[in-house]
């Protein structure tokens, strides 16, 4: 009986000196692969900022509005009164945004806003402009007056990359 | 088995358990802590946000409210103090030598806008560049694979008064072809072949002998294959022939020495007139010249960085007795001691217009340098 106890008692040992054996591999293991990951990650280590605009489209906005037709009447005079981008000024938007920053931007989008109904988005610009910015977008927003009451915004949508791409 | 015995065993088994679990535990421990110093240790790769608000400084330095500052198209002065007016500062830390040796790179195009041409570039108006031009071509370089053994860089002059004679002279000889041109502000231009193709440009005349068979009147030949063609703008002998006599207006070798002379840019040595090496021209090649000795591992001394007359002597003189030898071998041993740069790079346009209503692009680089190797 006692020898039975005492067989049974060493493998019981042996049982448990198999666990821990097996549990101190697995944590070393664990600890190595920890590094390693750690090891791997230091290597692009980067600043994640948020970048709400970006300086050079806003500037790209501001010369395309600024710029005059033969006719010497500038952009947003021609948006303003005729409520909607035309045949000079549409082409020369999708040369500047969407040529210019093709490289930066999967997809921009330029449209216009105002109070009234009549002024939302029309022919001439969905030709140039298809479809809109699905994903999280950036928006350089310029609000022409009309009048004291009547406002129309020219929104120029790009997707947001500076967190993403740092 | 006694109680008593099974008792000690038992405590001795406790002991080994706490020894084992202080000796999991510290393992555990200095892991984490490891860990902490690996991460933690390891410095933030800054140089996009960098880019990005040097980009911005720059492009808002040129232009306000949709229109191009005044003053800076076609202004050398700006182009000169372009740091200064653009209040940039690259001098205010020293980590890893920043001071000794420019970390960044800033190239700066002005192009009329043409609807007709892709993206809108139009020709190229006025260009400021500043910075250490091998991040540029480290960046251009980056992805290339080394296709050849190079031991050699060959320095040439062109024998031309600008750099746009002598682009359009290697684009009419078919067998004459380099990697690099600088001009004479230190503009480095991209030649027709690529570091890992073989350039003509230090050929042997035909039966002319190879100097390790005969000594007199020889070439050493099969230098193109394994070297870097560099010419620099320059028109060597300006009196020389008939195209560089007309440099000086006609008139007899006289007249044209005065007329060099007066020029400012001839200097006498042995009674002919040479176009002296600006200082701003040396300075780029030297530049240029680090970032290859370090790309290909090719020592810096005379008998590794040659002018185009010690492989042709006789028929070639080219750089020429203008050229500062000692200054530029100087330089390039100090600006080779820094290592070799990688950075991502940035490059971005924005469209604008001068106060006429003329159509302009801007395009803007913006490199911030890392050293990656051979860190002194």
């Amino acid at each position: 009986m006692k020898l039975k106890r005492r067989i049974l008692g060493k493998r019981a040992q042996i049982g448990e000196t198999i666990t821990w054996i097996v549990a101190t591999v697995i944590i070393i293991l664990i600890v190595i692969f920890s590094i390693f990951v750690v090891g791997f990650v230091r290597k692009d280590k980067r600043f994640y900022f948020s970048c709400p605009r970006d300086l050079l489209v806003a500037k790209s906005l501001s010369g395309f509005l600024l710029t005059e037709n033969d006719s010497e009447v500038r952009v947003f005079e021609q948006i303003i009164s005729e409520g909607d981008l035309n045949e000079f000024n549409a082409p020369l938007s999708v040369k500047i945004f969407k040529e210019l920053y093709k490289e930066d931007y999967s997809a921009i989008d330029v449209d216009l806003r105002g109070l009234q109904p009549t002024l939302l988005r029309q022919n001439v610009e969905e030709k140039y402009y298809p479809g809109s910015v699905s994903s999280a977008t950036t928006e350089e927003r310029i609000y022409l007056h009309k009048d004291k009451n009547e406002y129309l915004g020219v929104f120029l949508s790009y997707p947001t990359k500076c967190g993403q791409e740092s | 088995m006694s109680k008593g015995k099974l008792n000690k065993m038992n405590k001795k088994g406790d002991k080994i358990i706490s020894v084992y679990w202080f000796v999991i535990l510290f393992i555990v421990a200095g892991a984490v802590a490891y860990m902490a110093y690996l991460f933690y240790g390891a410095p933030y790769n800054a140089r996009v946000v960098e880019e990005r608000i040097l980009t911005n400084q720059i492009a808002d330095c040129l232009s306000e409210g949709g229109y191009l500052k005044e003053g800076i198209l076609g202004n050398e002065n700006f182009k000169e103090n372009f740091l200064k007016e653009c209040n940039l500062n690259f001098n205010v830390e020293d980590v890893y030598g920043w001071k000794e040796q420019e970390q960044y790179y800033v190239s700066v195009g002005f192009y009329e806008f043409d609807a007709n041409m892709p993206d809108g570039f139009g020709n190229e108006l006025f260009n400021i560049t500043k910075g250490n031009v091998n991040l540029k071509i480290a960046e251009d370089l980056k992805n290339l694979e080394k296709k050849r053994e190079v031991d050699r860089i060959v320095i040439h002059y062109t024998e031309s008064p600008t750099l746009r004679s002598a682009e359009q002279e290697f684009r009419s000889i078919e067998s004459k072809s380099i990697h690099y041109l600088v001009d004479k502000d230190g503009r480095i231009v991209k030649g027709e072949k690529d570091e890992n193709e073989k350039a003509d440009h230090a050929g042997c005349g035909i039966g002319r002998p190879d100097c390790s068979e005969s000594p007199d009147n020889c070439c050493v030949r099969g230098v193109n294959e394994r070297s870097m063609g560099i010419e620099l703008v320059n028109l060597g002998d300006m009196c020389g022939d008939e195209t560089n006599k007309r440099l000086c207006n006609f008139g007899n070798d006289e007249t044209c020495k005065q007329i060099c002379q007066d020029i400012g840019n001839g200097i006498e040595i042995q009674g002919q007139i040479w176009e002296k090496y600006p200082d701003e021209q040396v300075n780029a090649l030297s530049d240029l010249v680090a970032g290859i000795v370090l790309r290909y591992n090719i020592p810096v001394d005379r008998e590794h960085i040659i002018g185009h007359d010690e492989v042709d002597p006789g028929r070639k003189v080219d750089p020429g007795p203008a050229f500062p030898w000692t200054e530029f071998i100087e330089q390039v041993k100090q600006k080779a001691k820094g290592g070799v740069y990688v950075s991502p790079g940035l490059a971005r346009s924005f469209y604008v217009l001068d106060k006429t209503g003329k159509q302009y692009t801007v395009q803007i680089s913006a490199i911030v340098g890392k050293k990656e190797k051979n860190e002194a």
